[in-house]
């Protein structure tokens, strides 16, 4: 259970604990670099958690397999859409930000600085508290700045994903039941074994 | 008389070249489809040799499917 849990964590950790190095250090590679590179892809926008109503992230259901590095999403989400209304980290992995949503100053100050297209004006202020109303959708512009990149991104970190899936099992349960060549040559050397004595049988 | 691997060498990269072309999502495809062989066939074996040449396997069956699947996308694309 351990070794699964590390694997959720951090692709190959499992393996690595379990004393498997060599495919440790291949799923660490292989899976990381696929997420990582469909991060970047994605302009660091394409893994976020959204449950709002309409706009659900499900996506997300395949990336949260990668584990710790799919964990900001969560905390991110669960920041903007409290009581603090504002992300950590100018909005890492934040979801976007809905027309009319509300958020904190601070944070609608840090979507202006990191969005060019972005001015005070896209919000508008509610009197008596420090929040902004934005008067825009987050995820269009985010479409019109990414194109389609924003779908290859997804693509790649949710296979990612998926693929930790796969390794999870692989720290939990072992290889897949397959057949080796080994055992395939074995089993057939026994057969036409078999098959020999049966003919030496027949001829006595 | 041009041999058949040097008329190969010389339409091979320009075919390739072609179709990378037409299809861009063939580039992004190439380094998924390496990862999926990787993963599939390491959680198939335990010994990095058998691995290694499992992941070639996955690969051309990957490829094969893959590629079947997208040339058929293809052809309809040009058709309708």
């Amino acid at each position: 259970m351990l070794a699964m849990l590390l694997a959720w964590l951090v692709p190959g950790a499992g393996h690595l604990y379990q004393g498997r190095r060599f495919k440790g250090v291949l799923f660490l590679v292989v899976v990381l670099s696929i997420y990582l590179t469909g991060f970047v892809l994605g302009g660091g926008r394409v893994v976020y958690w959204s449950w709002k109503r309409g706009e659900q992230r499900w996506a997300m259901a395949c990336q949260a397999g990668i584990g710790i590095a799919a964990v900001p999403a969560a905390v991110q989400s669960r920041l903007l859409h409290g009581g603090g209304k504002a992300a950590l980290a100018g909005g890492f992995m934040a979801p976007p930000v809905s027309l009319n949503q509300p958020v904190d100053e601070s944070y609608a100050q840090a979507m202006i600085r990191r969005t060019p297209e972005l001015t005070e004006e896209d919000f508008r202020r509610q009197p008596r508290m420090r929040l902004w109303e934005f008067q825009r959708d987050e995820l269009s512009l985010w479409h019109h700045q990414l194109g389609r990149w924003f779908e290859i991104g997804t693509l790649y970190t949710m296979i990612a994903g998926m693929l930790n899936m796969l390794v999870i099992y692989d720290a939990g349960f072992g290889p897949l039941g397959t057949t080796s060549d080994e055992e395939r040559r074995s089993k057939a050397s026994k057969k036409n074994a078999g098959s020999a004595d049966n003919a030496a049988k027949a001829s006595t | 008389m041009i041999p058949m691997a040097g008329l190969l060498a010389i339409f091979a990269p320009l075919c390739a070249a072609a179709l990378l072309d037409r299809v861009p999502s063939l580039a992004f495809g190439l380094p998924l489809l390496i990862a999926a062989s990787a993963v599939f066939a390491a959680t198939h074996h335990e010994q990095p040799d058998a691995i290694r040449s499992a992941m070639l396997q996955w690969l051309v069956w990957l490829g094969v499917i893959l590629g079947v699947v997208l040339g058929v996308v293809l052809l309809i694309g040009i058709w309708v």
